[in-house]
């Protein structure tokens, strides 16, 4: 039987060969959004590598400064002072500076390999933020007071990282040079976190690394950014206090407080809401293809009136009517796929499917391939009842 | 075998009705050859529908080997026809789509059967209509008494023990038709098969064992 | 002729309300969200009000610095744009102003965080705010650094509510400013004007801002006219071009152009460098993704006109065997589309309108008020009697084609 059926859509294939189209353009579509899903999901399952809850963002600014402005000597003791008030109050349990905030809008990036074209992405935290960001190391250890005396910069790298660069060898006491244009600097891994997703939860995981933020010199790159982590229970209303104390100590510095749980929940929202649109826009497009395709299969049915009383006449079953109608819209379907399929073979070129993975990227295929004959076979039900209800003598008598 | 009792058959649309069969008895003995003539509109369709069981009549009954047919549903029926009953056309009726093999093909999808018995099975009820050479055409590129042999192939495949033929030669000219009765003839006479066929013809109705003549839904001999 | 063709496609339609309604949900949801995209993008491209002079207007967005082992890309600093833009000569007007950031204010306990802005005083010269009480602080309360502030309607309502709010005090981050003016809100589609407080850069610049050549600024150009724009840019690059950076061994050159608003919007876009203009390439981009969304559901409505003319083939095969000319049942078909698109188009614009409602109202996008303007329902209007052309070409070729007595047959593949 599917091997008629294949002939019969195969002869039969001028008829259709918008519905292919139409049908190869849905799957590439579903493909599109199956791929983008897959791949947030995918992202969202990774380990963060920090824990936002009870931790806030202060941004301190010296007025609308400029990012990359050097601080004079007495902006950085009055950094240090700053740090020295939040840590005395009794509503926090830890606090450091960092340069870049997690889920924050500012990052820094250094070349990894540079034929490769691998970045690496950098920060720079205080020896409390260990405990104040939950940082969870999985070897050696995290910066300490004394590292200041070291004559070597030291770096905590994240696993990610430790692959790139020492692939299942020793990474802790090692010295890894980072090159940037002629320059080489010499750095000393002394630890290895789990993992550093700064970006968030669905942006893409980088290789990560910290420098030390040393309070004993004025930094180059200042950290504008005071993370704290506070004891749990601590009210919302304590922002009000933080904020009037960080003032009276730096009247012309402004300050902004963000919740990590806040400012994770806006960064959902914004990665969030572009797949959202998307997949309400293809949805509405597979709505549109699927009225489509069950408008042409009406149609179809009641010029093929004829050809389903014969059928009927020669012992087919009602049922076998039905199976022939749903056979071939899938035989069709798989037609419009295989197009589909030639099409999504040239995707793993693109740098976005590379960087999926030929597996996953493979496994969204699937998915989608069989969202598409789902979705098919559902529209091939109704019409294929009606052809079924044809009853025989009727169809015969109508010549 | 096949029998219809008393058999009448009203169409009733919504403003009229239209007794298309009243009273008919008619039985369908293995072996037999029976022609059924009338004007148009006097029920022989509708006839060679009830025996073909793809319809029900509204009075009286239907009996296959003794049984009532409207005990049945659809799927019995159906198998009932696959089995039992062979159609051919006036109009050929040939799926055009398909080549002339995959036609005849047809009465053998609805019957569990590899693929390799349903060919040969059709290309021996080819070679019986004497179109071995023509198996891979389309109907498209066949003559009107090419496509009826064709028809008939399919018709037969299946061995079916009755052999409904609705005008088969109405559109053919009298050469051909006269190479499409002697087929039909044929089959009756060396495979015993029951063949009851609608004609126009009174020349093709005379070489047949029995005629009934239908006038307004009525036998009238 | 044309209206009982009008009569006929109306019949025609009625009587088969599944395609007809299926054809209708297609054209309509494509033309909304076209129409949408077209709202969205014709607000970030012409913002109007305050941006009501866009056309004559340049801008400094960006600054990429280069030293020995640094990459920098960040917006200006106040020094680079004091220097090289303020006093351009030929420039009917230049201003300077922070890019803005979020400022926070406790409010009997309540939590308000104020989109916060620093201007000149040349600000509200250039940019047409619409005021709904007071007057813009001037360019005298810029440079002895007045703490005054202009307020939006939002901020008026937050901190005063349906009071008016000059004269009355307002602090922010810890300082409190006297609000002289009240404008209206404005969306963050025009990132120049979008702000929930106003206030003089003089009250924050130190000495040190001054000389700084990266971060938190940026300005606009409005010149006399167009023809203007090719000596300004020629002038602010020589300018950039001679800047020496003192105490910044880090970097040694600077990059920065003036740039229309299409070129900084189309440079994001393609993420190329700095003063190189690819708005054309954004327009034909624009156009292409529209073109490749219709096609699905263009090649919808050619399937189903398809299946209508196969439906209809006997119909069509009687027309011609009595006579009717291959061109008259051309022309049934296309009117029958034409008039199904224009149906579906106003049902497409009304559908449009209510999605930017509903974005408007959902707050993702700050103070938007996306609306349906003229320009927006004509090009809706165009694109709607452009697909149904579209979508009746084909079909109608295809039934020209058709043979009278296979049609009357209804024998047609």
């Amino acid at each position: 039987m599917i091997r008629h059926l294949i002939r019969l859509t195969w002869n039969r294939r001028r008829t259709y060969p918008l519905l292919i189209a139409e049908i190869t353009i849905s799957f590439l579509v579903v493909l599109v959004v199956v791929s983008s899903a897959a791949t947030f999901l995918r992202r969202y399952r990774l380990p963060m590598g920090f824990d936002p809850r009870n931790v806030w963002a202060v941004t301190c600014d010296v007025n609308a400064s400029g990012f990359f402005d050097e601080r004079s000597q007495e902006e950085h003791e009055r950094q240090l002072l700053l740090l020295r008030e939040v840590r005395g109050l009794p509503e926090v349990a830890h606090a450091s500076y960092v340069f870049s905030a997690p889920y924050g809008p500012h990052s820094s990036t250094t070349t990894l390999d540079k034929e490769k074209d691998l970045s690496v992405e950098t920060n720079v935290a205080g020896d409390d933020a260990l405990a104040t960001l939950g940082l969870r190391l999985v070897e050696g250890r995290w910066f300490e007071p004394g590292d200041g005396q070291l004559n070597i910069e030291p770096i905590v790298i994240d696993q990610r990282m430790r692959r790139l660069v020492f692939r299942d060898g020793k990474a802790v006491g090692e010295e890894w040079a980072e090159t940037n244009d002629e320059r080489s600097r010499k750095h000393l891994v002394i630890g290895v976190l789990e993992a550093f997703r700064r970006g968030g939860e669905l942006k893409e995981p980088l290789p990560y690394f910290f420098y030390r933020d040393h309070p004993e010199k004025a930094s180059s790159l200042p950290l504008k950014t005071l993370v704290i982590r506070l004891r749990p229970g601590t009210p919302t209303a304590f922002e009000e206090t933080l904020i009037s104390r960080l003032r009276a100590l730096a009247p012309a510095w402004s300050f902004t407080v963000e919740p990590l749980t806040e400012a994770r929940r806006r960064h959902l929202q914004e990665m969030t809401t572009p797949l959202l649109i998307g997949g309400l826009l293809a949805g509405s497009l597979l709505l549109m293809v699927a009225l489509g395709l069950v408008g042409v299969l009406w149609q179809t049915i009641i010029r093929r009136t004829h050809e389903i009383g014969i059928r009927r006449s020669l012992g087919a079953t009602a049922g076998d009517i039905q199976r022939q109608i749903v056979g071939e819209v899938m035989v069709v379907t798989s037609l419009g796929l295989a197009l589909g399929f030639a099409l999504a073979l040239q995707a793993p070129l693109l740098p976005p499917v590379r960087a999926l993975g030929l597996h996953f990227y493979g496994l969204c295929v699937v998915l989608a391939a069989a969202g598409i004959y789902a979705l098919n076979f559902l529209c091939a039900m109704y019409p294929s009842r009606l052809a079924a209800k044809v009853v025989p003598a009727d169809a015969l008598r109508y010549e | 075998m096949l029998e219809l009792k008393n058999v009448g058959k009203v169409y009733r649309t919504e403003r009229l009705e239209t007794q298309a069969l009243e009273g008919i008895n008619l039985k369908v003995r293995p072996g037999d050859f029976l022609a059924v003539m009338g004007p148009s509109g006097s029920g022989k369709s509708t006839l060679l529908h009830l025996l073909g069981l793809l319809d029900q009549p509204t009075q009286g009954m239907v009996e296959l080997d003794g049984r009532q047919v409207m005990d049945h549903d659809d799927v019995t029926l159906s198998h009932l026809r696959n089995e039992m009953l062979g159609f051919v056309f006036q109009s050929f009726h040939l799926v055009a789509d398909l080549s002339v093999l995959d036609n005849v093909e047809i009465p053998l999808l609805y019957r569990p059967l590899s693929n390799r018995v349903r060919r040969d099975l059709a290309l021996r009820s080819l070679g019986r209509v004497g179109l071995s050479s023509r198996v891979h055409h389309y109907p498209s590129q066949l003559s009107g008494g090419q496509q009826q042999r064709v028809a008939i192939a399919r018709a037969i495949v299946g061995s079916p023990r009755i052999l409904l033929a609705d005008e088969p030669t109405g559109n053919l000219d009298s050469q051909t038709g006269e190479e499409i009765i002697a087929i039909l003839e044929e089959l009756n006479r060396k495979e015993g098969m029951s063949v009851v066929m609608v004609t126009h013809d009174q020349r093709f109705a005379e070489r047949t064992h029995r005629i009934i003549r239908l006038f307004d839904g009525r036998q009238i001999n | 002729m044309l209206r009982s063709y009008l009569l006929l496609a109306w019949k025609v339609l009625r009587r088969r309300p599944f395609f007809t309604a299926t054809s209708l949900f297609g054209i309509a949801f494509t033309l909304s969200v076209l129409t949408v995209a077209s709202a969205l993008y014709e607000s970030i491209a012409n913002p109007g009000e305050p941006l009501t002079r866009a056309g004559r207007v340049l801008g400094v967005y960006d600054v990429r610095g280069l030293g020995p082992h640094m990459c920098v890309f960040s917006s200006p600093g106040y020094g680079l744009l004091d220097r090289c833009a303020r006093s351009l000569p030929g420039a009917e007007k230049v201003t300077v102003f922070g890019k803005g950031e979020p400022m926070t204010s406790f409010l009997e306990g309540r939590k308000i965080v104020s989109q916060f802005r620093r201007t000149d005083g040349a600000y509200w010269e250039l940019l047409q705010f619409r005021f709904l009480e007071g007057a813009p602080f001037t360019a005298d309360d810029d440079s002895t650094g007045a703490f005054v502030a202009v307020v939006n309607a939002t901020t008026r309502r937050r901190f005063f509510g349906s009071e008016p709010a000059t004269g009355k005090s307002i602090v922010l981050g810890g300082r409190t400013y006297r609000v002289v003016g009240v404008v209206k809100d404005v969306p963050i589609t025009c990132p120049e004007g979008y702000a929930d407080v106003w206030t003089p850069i003089g009250t924050s610049l130190t000495p040190d801002r001054q000389k700084s050549y990266l971060g938190g600024y940026q300005c606009l150009v409005l010149a006399h006219s167009r023809a203007d724009f090719a000596n300004l840019r020629a002038e602010f690059a020589r300018r950039v071009a001679e800047v020496q950076i003192p105490d910044q061994q880090e970097l040694q050159t600077l990059t920065a152009a003036l740039e229309s608003r299409q070129a900084y919007v189309a440079r994001g876009t393609f993420n190329t460098e700095i003063g190189r203009d690819m708005s054309a390439r954004l327009s034909f981009a624009v156009f292409f993704v529209m073109l490749l969304f219709m096609t699905l559901p263009a090649i919808n409505l050619v399937n189903l006109t398809m299946s209508r003319v196969l439906e209809r083939s006997s119909e069509i095969g009687i027309r011609r065997a009595f006579g009717a000319s291959a061109r008259s049942l051309i022309g049934q078909f296309l009117v029958e589309n034409l008039v199904l698109t224009g149906i579906a188009g106003i049902a497409g614009l009304l559908l449009a309108a209510v999605l930017l409602s509903i974005v408007n109202r959902s707050g993702l996008v700050p103070y938007a008020h996306f609306g349906i303007d003229l320009r927006v329902f004509l090009d809706g209007l165009a694109l709607a009697l452009f697909f149904g052309l579209w979508s009746g070409v084909y079909p109608a070729w295809r039934m020209s084609r058709m043979d009278p007595i296979r049609a009357l047959q209804g024998r047609l593949s």
